[in-house]
């Protein structure tokens, strides 16, 4: 627990900074001002609040997840695409339910425009354009919690101007524009995202505050106008007809609209000879970039190079919004010079006569080393200095939005930490704060050890409980969702103790293929066989007259005529078919389920067994030399959170208990 | 504080309790070679030599006293079991000489170790992994030569070998898997749901082979239960004579000499055997012959494999044969007195009734008295024993029926281990636990691979299976496991 908490909770006026608009910011902001605390938000420009520097698009696989998280929580991200989405897709949906996966289209200016109304009528914000040169902190005072004198606590930031502005937290969200310079071809600029300025004084602020800094890369392709694209050479990609919004509250009747289409086409065995005969014409393969670049969404010479032997990589071609030509070439990230880079993009079957309207560009930015930072994403040698979004390592707005949210609800005393097992969230952040990453960090859904439990369709039941304790969660959506839970688990224990005559369902099975009974079967038992769903029982559920045909089972007929009898019908459509889906999928991967629950049980046991803050981990011989550097630079609270450092192995878990055991 | 602790010098008796003739009292710690110095002279009073990794020859004394004249081996760190410095004292065996030296040593500034200490001190240096801490407590208990081969073997990580590529080849289906999952939009990458599906059955055959392995491990351990049956005066006992080389049966050629069951161990060819010679089966009136009959069938019972030893001589005794053949063990029949003439047209009778039968169990011809035919004997025990068994039957502990053999399913071939040494077995209880999960995970998994359920819900028991190896390598970690290892070890080892 950080120094600064008892206050907090005390009750104190409460001023918190916020140092960068985009997506970590905003939520951020959002979160500690929902809180009640008076928040300043510093941008560079009030007009790119909420930007997205790079693909026009929200959600995707396990991003999709966080999306869905923060709102459960009550972030704002999820409602922000409902509003301003161009299409929207179910992925993963040939997959079991754990990995579907919302991706949303998004009009990027709309979007923006959005975040940013909702910004400006938020009364505990205040909008700031102008640059935070400086973190300045004070010794902090009466903490006896802690042994050593060096405690230091934020007590002010100053700007370029040399106001200095007191608050009693900062949320660095400074993103991808510290010292950031972009790269293609032999030119380098230095600035920010998008032609943007950067951000120039606060690393070596950082620095001398204690931060280890590492220098990370990353890249956008390029943007054609429309009217040059030969569509009719590529695939259309069409949104679904059935729609599912991000957030837990939207109605999709209410965002109904025409879906604007992707398209998708391929790069040539002559896209590659151009690459190859031009990589010394990319600022990623002369030399001038020694930043570290992201293996998860590598640019197109990083593809030719790398996987040689592939015939041919996917390009998307993404709409950037309704009220723009500009067109995302999804796949073509590149840091070639700008007339390779048309070349090379020419080659691509429907790109022949593109025009590019921006060219593709690396990158390079100053981050920090998040293992720097507390679970709450506070920094362990400063209380209230608070880091979220990609200055903590990560890449992508969701993953950015997720730290947002939690620095925005910490920073403003309510200390949450997720843990793996409750969120994506969870996982994020403890990756970002135990291993550290040493390349900008995506979310996957391999990264979550119990997939099956964190799924896109229980977030709200994951996490509105905690959105509502944290204040993020009104009234009326909590009294909804309390009413959803207990309607859901009460269905559940309903369809496990009605039996159904072979007379009921028999015509059912037939019509669905599925063999016939010849006694009677559970309901829940029913839902279990793949070609049944739900929704399928319920059409002869209610054609029940219980008097006749629960007659026969006296023990059961009495909870389910109650249970009938509480069934609300005051649902809204959509809700109750997210009810009916939910039902759906718990009773069917039931098994599944109750198999990860055990593993994760497990999992807490050894999570939560403690290693001692003053461990010599130096003196222990048998340790390997990394795992004792790690281990006490690191200083893990726990063997879960030990066995996750990298380069900490299972053999080096084993000798560190032997030795703690010996030594009591 | 366990850093002081974890260097001191540790010393103790490494040979079991009991006389013997020689025995063995280790130190390890930095300091072990001063600690020696001080107790170890040459015959003539002076310093005794000791040089690195060599055989010296001396007398251990206290205060001035001879204690005994002892060989021994220095090891200086890190050339040793624990990675410290070790010295090991080969000593006569008498209880109070060993304890002599044991004092003289720990006067000398060295402490009594605890169990299990020396093992924990070569893992935690580093030295051996936590499958071969498991080994080196199989070579410890080691009942025979071939658990001893076997145990040499884990040690030197075959058996983690194995393992690890089974593990490995279990990762990279669910790196495909969550390829697909995390790339949705790369379709071309989608997993091949029939290239899992075929790989996945080579891996399981080989866990499944690897888990055949476990019975044969265990019964290297305990020793092979061996009932010798036959009716009476067929010559069991005078089997069991001329398989211990010695006198330890009364025979005598009235039938019926042998009433109760006698139980002796015997190492064949490496192989541990307990062999039950057992009263001849047979209807009598004598109450306490009666009891030996009942005892016999009860040691039958108990037996994992049968000598049926048939007397040449004589017609075969048809009831016994039907009870031998009745039950589901391994049998071999043996047709004694082949020295005498009549043995050849008995043989042929009883091959005769053998093929004409479901099973095919071996016959041998022998003389126990004259000892004709016992190498034929022994090798027919050893190939039965280690019959690998290839009838899907994996998950049944202990001894696996022999298959059923006709023309269309011809017994399997013979798995002859000719050298422990170079086989992996599986030696230890907890590694055939968790074989047995990942053996059950993988068929899940391959069970819903192939009716058509989600990839990533396959996943699940993909991962189970994968966990369940790692954790017989000691690559996942989980802490029970480790106080329990450690448990096992006794002091000394």
């Amino acid at each position: 627990m950080s120094a600064s908490d008892n206050g907090r909770n005390a009750g104190m006026t409460r001023h918190i900074v916020v140092i960068g608009g985009g997506h970590a910011g905003v939520e951020a902001a959002l979160a500690a001002a929902r809180r009640g605390v008076r928040v300043t938000l510093f941008v560079l420009s009030l007009d790119s609040i909420a930007m997205m520097p790079c693909n026009p698009c929200i959600g995707g696989s396990a991003k999709g997840h966080l999306v869905r998280e923060i709102d459960a929580l009550g972030g704002e991200m999820g409602r922000a695409i409902d509003a301003t989405y161009l299409q929207s897709r179910m992925l993963n949906a040939s997959k079991g339910p754990a990995v579907y996966s919302l991706r949303a289209q998004a009009d990027k200016k709309r979007y923006m425009t959005y975040m940013k109304q909702v910004l400006e009528n938020e009364p505990n914000i205040a909008l700031r354009e102008g640059e935070v040169v400086e973190v300045i902190t004070a010794q902090s005072v009466a903490d006896d919690t802690k042994a050593s004198g060096e405690n230091l606590n934020v007590s002010a930031v100053r700007t370029e101007s040399c106001t200095i502005i007191p608050c009693n937290a900062v949320i660095v969200c400074a993103g991808t524009y510290l010292n950031a310079r972009c790269l293609h071809g032999e030119t380098v600029t230095a600035t920010g995202p998008a032609g943007m300025r950067n951000a120039t004084f606060l690393t070596d602020n950082l620095h001398k505050l204690g931060f280890v800094l590492q220098r990370f890369k990353t890249g956008t392709p390029a943007r054609v106008h429309a009217r040059s694209i030969d569509f009719s050479q590529m695939a259309v990609q069409h949104g679904d007809e059935t729609l599912v919004p991000f957030s837990f509250e939207t109605d999709p009747a209410d965002i109904a609209r025409p879906q604007i289409p992707c398209y998708l086409t391929y790069t040539t065995p002559h896209t590659h000879q151009i690459i190859r005969d031009n990589l010394h014409r990319s600022a990623m393969y002369s030399g001038l970039i020694d930043a570290t670049g992201t293996r998860y969404c590598p640019s197109i010479e990083d593809k030719i190079v790398r996987f040689a032997d592939k015939e041919r990589h996917p390009v998307f071609i993404e709409p950037e919004g309704e009220d723009t030509a500009e067109m995302y070439v999804q796949g073509m990230s590149s840091a070639l010079a700008v007339e390779v880079q048309e070349q090379v993009y020419r080659s691509v079957p429907g790109l022949e006569n593109c025009e590019i309207m921006r060219p593709a560009y690396a990158i390079e930015y100053d981050c920090i080393d998040a293992t720097q930072l507390t679970m709450g994403l506070e920094a362990k040698h400063i209380s209230g200095l608070f880091f979220a979004g990609q200055i903590n390592g990560s890449s992508g707005y969701e993953e950015a939005a997720a730290q947002g949210l939690i620095a925005g609800i910490n920073a403003s005393g309510f200390p949450l930490v997720l843990t793996r097992a409750q969120a994506y969230i969870g996982v994020l952040i403890d990756d970002l704060v135990t291993k550290g990453t040493i390349e900008p960090y995506r979310m996957m859904t391999s990264r979550a050890e119990y997939r099956l439990l964190l799924r896109q369709d229980n977030a709200d039941l994951r996490l509105t409980e905690i959105g509502h304790a944290a204040g993020l969660i009104n009234e009326a959506r909590y009294a909804c969702f309390t009413q959803k839970r207990d309607v859901i688990a009460t269905e559940i224990t309903r369809l496990k103790k009605i039996t159904l005559s072979p007379e009921a369902v028999n015509p059912l099975l037939t019509e669905k293929n599925t063999p016939p009974l010849t006694s009677g079967a559970k309901a829940a038992d029913l839902i279990k066989r793949p070609e049944l769903t739900y929704d399928d029982i319920l059409r002869i559920l209610p054609q029940h007259k219980q008097e006749d045909d629960f007659a026969a089972l006296d023990d059961v007929a009495e909870p389910i005529k109650q249970n009938a009898a509480v069934a609300p019908a005051a649902f809204p459509p959509f809700i109750q078919a997210a009810i009916n889906a939910q039902i759906n999928i718990q009773i069917k991967y039931e098994g599944y389920i109750s198999m990860q629950i055990e593993q994760a049980a497990q999992f807490a046991k050894t999570e939560e067994k403690p290693l001692p803050p003053d461990l010599d981990y130096e003196n222990i011989t048998g340790l390997r030399l990394e795992a004792r550097q790690k281990l006490s630079r690191l200083r893990p609270a726990n063997f879960g959170q030990a066995s996750r450092i990298t380069g900490v192995s299972p053999a080096d878990l084993s000798i560190l208990m032997i030795y703690l055991k010996a030594k009591v | 504080m366990w850093s002081s602790q974890q260097n001191d010098v540790i010393v103790a008796i490494a040979t079991p309790p009991g006389r013997g003739a020689l025995g063995v009292v280790r130190l390890s710690g930095a300091g072990a070679l001063e600690v020696v110095r001080r107790i170890f002279f040459a015959t003539n009073g002076k310093a005794g030599k000791m040089r690195p990794h060599r055989m010296e020859y001396g007398n251990i004394r206290m205060d001035g006293t001879v204690i005994d004249e002892v060989m021994l081996c220095a090891m200086p760190a890190p050339k040793s079991f624990t990675r410290e410095d070790v010295v090991e004292i080969f000593a006569h065996g008498g209880p109070m000489t060993m304890q002599g030296v044991l004092n003289a040593a720990l006067q000398s500034g060295a402490r009594l170790a605890r169990p299990g200490e020396f093992t924990q001190r070569a893992f935690l240096n580093g030295r051996i992994n936590l499958a071969q801490a498991e080994a080196v407590m199989d070579l410890i208990h080691a009942g025979s030569e071939a658990a001893r081969a076997a145990g040499l073997r884990q040690l030197g990580g075959g058996l983690s070998s194995r393992i690890s590529i089974c593990r490995n080849a279990i990762l990279r289906w669910l790196a495909h898997i969550s390829l697909s999952i995390d790339y949705p939009e790369h379709e071309e990458e989608a997993t091949n749901r029939a290239t899992i599906l075929s790989e996945g059955q080579r891996v399981l055959a080989d866990m499944q082979a690897l888990l055949q392995t476990a019975n044969i491990g265990r019964l290297l351990r305990e020793g092979i239960k061996t009932a010798i049956i036959g009716a009476p005066n067929a010559g069991k006992s005078t089997l069991l004579n001329a398989l211990l080389g010695e006198d330890r049966a009364i025979i005598h050629e009235l039938p019926g000499t042998t009433r109760d069951v006698l139980t002796e161990s015997v190492q064949i060819h490496g192989i541990p055997l307990v062999l039950m010679d057992t009263a001849g089966l047979r209807e009598t009136s004598d109450p306490v012959e009666k009891m030996g009959v009942e005892r016999s069938r009860q040691a039958m019972d108990e037996a994992e494999l049968i000598l049926h030893v048939i007397d040449g001589s004589t017609t075969a005794d048809s009831s016994v044969s039907a009870d031998g053949q009745a039950t589901q063990k391994k049998i071999i029949t043996i047709i004694n007195k082949s020295d005498l003439p009549e043995a050849a047209q008995t043989a042929q009778v009883i091959k005769k009734a053998a093929e004409a039968s479901e099973r095919k169990t071996p016959i041998i011809p022998i003389s126990a008295k004259t000892g004709a035919g016992l190498d034929k004997l022994l090798d027919a025990i050893r190939k039965t024993i280690f019959n690998a068994s290839t009838n899907g039957n994996t998950a049944t502990a202990g001894f696996v029926a022999t298959p059923t053999a006709n023309k269309n399913n011809p017994p399997p071939d013979f798995l002859v281990i000719q050298d422990f040494a170079e086989t992996d077995v599986i030696t230890r209880e907890r590694h055939r636990v968790l074989l047995v999960e990942a053996i059950e995970f993988l068929q899940q998994a391959l069970a819903e691979l192939e009716a058509g359920v989600a990839e990533d819900m396959v996943a699940i028991a993909l991962r189970g299976a994968y966990l369940s190896l790692g954790h017989i390598l000691g690559e996942e970690y989980a802490d029970d496991i480790i106080d329990r290892i450690f448990a096992e070890f006794c002091v000394g080892k």
